[in-house]
């Protein structure tokens, strides 16, 4: 359905994404994986026409949309990362302005108004300005306005950010339910591992600007299977300590919570023994060691380095 | 679609209310405080002098000039001029003459008979009483006419009362006395008096004479303050515009397959009609509070769509500047510099052009300006090719703020 291919944005001497290459079937959920800065924006801008890669090309049923992007547009839908909308207007009247730029009029444009509305839970608040909505219910009208024109393939850049759990959870419900029983394709880029993990059927996984990994969920847990991921927690974590496990070199990744560290070590190293000699060592408390089930967070660790939300 | 972003353009401004109140109601109040405050400025401060004046006549004219060409044996031709002078010489004639030339006196003379004297004086109704003493016609013309003797004086009883009405008086009386020394220098030295040193003396102390309509501190605010406020209605417009582009809502409108150049147009129209309707509004409030009419409504509605026009391209302008740095502060230093510094030289604040016409000059050079330009000579009831200089000015820049606009918006894939 959409392909791109060695996708490139430069800016001067910075790369925001580096050759890019990526597909979606029609009726999957493609999950776009990476931190803060990654270029999945970047990404999603030029595939949707916004802005035109330096380099390469995006094909939306084999024809480069570089040129002619209406065909495009017409069948997508798009939830920026920002609430775009008018803050001054009720959800109505959003939901008006933008189903009349898609061309939607009359009775076609009150019915799916209707529709949007009871899909995003806001029926009850539709005459009320949208500067008075929760952040939660301002992410649903965003995506609300997406799927006014009633779009086969839905772009959805971070649409949970900064929300509570329960509205992040009707939203990730309601993208479930419009891939199941619209077959609506969908995009969606996120740093949250779990609504990815949730959602995606494949994922692709960027950092700095380029593809580091890909494929199904299963396939990039493969990633791991070498690997096993040990959660250590403890009274009271020091630097003495964490010193200690990063210059060990049978661990391979380090990273720090709250009195916790996640450590990725081969599976045929002797774990416990070597932590709780490295404990004895530095004067901390041990209170659990867990091996943990390899998770696409533990993935991203082993290959940049870093965690998602660093 | 143009129409349909114009009106979601007019919703958010209709639920902005401070916005409202900066566009639609400061501009009212503005006019209310400035022409009340300055239109001493602008000479209306002076309130009409109304004097009251008795007048005892012990002068018989003909008499004085019977005695005259008796004595001094005058030719036909002499005696013709002299019957004219006793005429023009006349103190009430003088008075009434005075009084009917200048706009802010009104002169009530009351001839009264030598007897009623004193009650005359005993009424405070009168600001003053002059008397004429006998003789008065053939000492005054012996003295221009024939250098003998001194002018005649006049006995003039003031109410002290009335001090300023009193004043005036004396001060008219001064004048005249004046004219009569000159006039006699002149005649002395052979110098013939054109006619119109006859009509000059008739309009001591006139202030306005001119045929135009007299342009009031309230019509005078009215304009100032709508071409200066109407340029807010740009900056508004361009505010609006670069929300949209920072909350990606322009994105999403581009993604609907809207054109940019739709949008473009749209910001255009958008600020032609909201500018169009605050200037209405304002002219209209203050015909209805102020009485403040034009004389020609069509040419007034030309000017007005011209302004306003200027006003779209203005705001389309600072939309696409803003746009491509991707930042308001183009929007901002307009709205919070260059309308002030241009409205002062445009005349907004206070008719500065008066004093400088290189000021003047330049304030012509300013859409505010240009447009201050026109509305003051159609509020004076000159017609608009008196001002078609302003007026082209008004079309260029229209078309300047189009072409800049056109070339400075960031084409597609440039705009993020």
């Amino acid at each position: 359905m959409l392909e791109l291919a060695r996708l490139t944005k430069r800016y001067k001497q910075l790369y925001a994404v580096k050759g890019l290459n990526m597909f979606i079937e029609k009726g999957e959920i493609v999950g776009l994986l990476g931190p803060n800065g990654a270029g999945k924006s970047t990404a999603i801008s030029m595939l949707s026409s916004l802005i035109e890669p330096t380099e390469g090309d995006v094909r939306f049923h084999g024809k480069s949309i570089l040129k002619s992007p209406g065909e495009l547009r017409k069948v997508t839908g798009i939830v920026p990362q920002e609430i775009a909308l008018y803050p001054e207007l009720s959800a109505e009247e959003n939901l008006q302005f933008f189903g009349r730029i898609y061309q939607l009029k009359g009775k076609q444009l009150k019915q799916r108004i209707e529709e949007v509305l009871e899909l995003i839970g806001l029926q009850e608040k539709r005459k009320e300005v949208v500067k008075k909505f929760s952040g939660g219910m301002k992410r649903r009208l965003n995506i609300g306005v997406a799927l006014l024109h009633q779009p086969s393939l839905l772009i959805m850049d971070e649409p949970t950010v900064g929300i509570d759990p329960q509205s992040r959870s009707y939203i990730l419900e309601t993208v479930k339910r419009l891939n199941e029983e619209k077959g609506m394709t969908v995009l969606y880029t996120s740093h949250y591992m779990e609504e990815v993990e949730f959602l995606c059927d494949r994922i692709y996984i960027m950092d700095k600007g380029n593809l580091i990994a890909a494929g199904t969920k299963e396939e990039i847990k493969q990633i791991l299977t070498s690997e096993t991921t040990v959660l250590i927690k403890v009274e009271q974590l020091n630097e003495k300590f964490v010193q200690r496990l990063q210059a060990e070199p049978s661990i391979h990744q380090v990273s720090t919570g709250e009195n916790e560290v996640t450590v990725i070590v081969p599976k045929e190293i002797p774990v416990f023994k070597l932590i709780l000699n490295i404990a004895e060592h530095t004067d901390i408390e041990l209170l659990s060691i867990e091996m943990k089930a390899t998770t696409l967070e533990d993935v991203f660790l082993h290959l940049t380095g870093r965690a998602l939300r660093d | 679609m143009i129409w349909r972003i114009i009106i979601k353009q007019c919703q958010v401004l209709l639920r902005n209310p401070m916005h409202l109140l900066l566009l639609f109601g400061l501009p009212l109040l503005l006019i209310v405080i400035l022409g009340t405050a300055l239109s001493g400025a602008m000479g209306e401060d002076v309130k009409d002098v109304q004097v009251k004046v008795a007048m005892i006549n012990n002068d018989s004219p003909g008499l004085g000039l019977q005695q005259l060409v008796e004595e001094k044996d005058v030719s036909a031709q002499e005696f013709a001029k002299l019957q004219t002078a006793v005429k023009q010489y006349a103190i009430p004639s003088l008075l009434d003459h005075a009084g009917k030339a200048n706009a802010t006196l009104l002169t009530k003379i009351d001839d009264r008979a030598p007897q009623n004297k004193q009650a005359i004086l005993q009424d405070d109704s009168y600001s003053a009483l002059i008397e004429i003493p006998k003789n008065f016609t053939y000492d005054l013309l012996s003295y221009i006419y024939f250098d003998k003797g001194l002018p005649p004086g006049l006995q003039v009883y003031i109410n002290e009362g009335l001090q300023f009405e009193a004043n005036t008086i004396l001060n008219l009386l001064n004048q005249i006395q004046e004219r009569w020394t000159e006039e006699k220098l002149f005649l002395n030295k052979n110098i013939q008096l054109e006619p119109q040193y006859y009509k000059e003396m008739e309009s001591i102390g006139q202030i306005e004479s001119m045929n135009q309509r007299v342009v009031t501190s309230k019509g005078y605010y009215t304009i100032g303050m709508a071409v200066l406020n109407v340029l807010f209605i740009a900056t508004t417009i361009g505010f609006y515009a670069f929300q949209e582009k920072r909350t990606h809502v322009f994105n999403r409108i581009i993604l609907a397959n809207v054109s940019r150049w739709t949008y473009f147009s749209a910001v255009f129209i958008s600020g032609t009609l909201l500018g169009f309707i605050q200037l209405v509004v304002i002219f209209g409030f203050s015909w209805i509070v102020y009485g403040v009419s034009w004389p020609n409504i069509s040419a007034f509605l030309i000017v007005t769509l011209l302004l306003s026009l200027a006003v779209g391209g203005l705001g389309m302008l600072l939309t696409a500047i803003s746009y491509r740095n991707n930042s308001e502060t183009i929007t901002s230093f307009f709205s919070s510099v260059v309308i002030y510094v241009i409205s002062l030289l445009g005349g907004s604040f206070y008719p500065i052009g008066d004093f400088s016409p290189l000021i003047e000059k330049i304030g012509d050079f300013t859409p505010n300006g240009a447009g201050m330009s026109v509305y003051l000579a159609l509020l004076r009831g000159e017609s608009l090719s008196s001002v078609a200089n302003n007026l082209l000015f008004l079309v260029l820049f229209i078309i300047v703020t189009w072409f800049i606009a056109v070339i400075s918006f960031p084409k597609r894939g440039e705009v993020l």
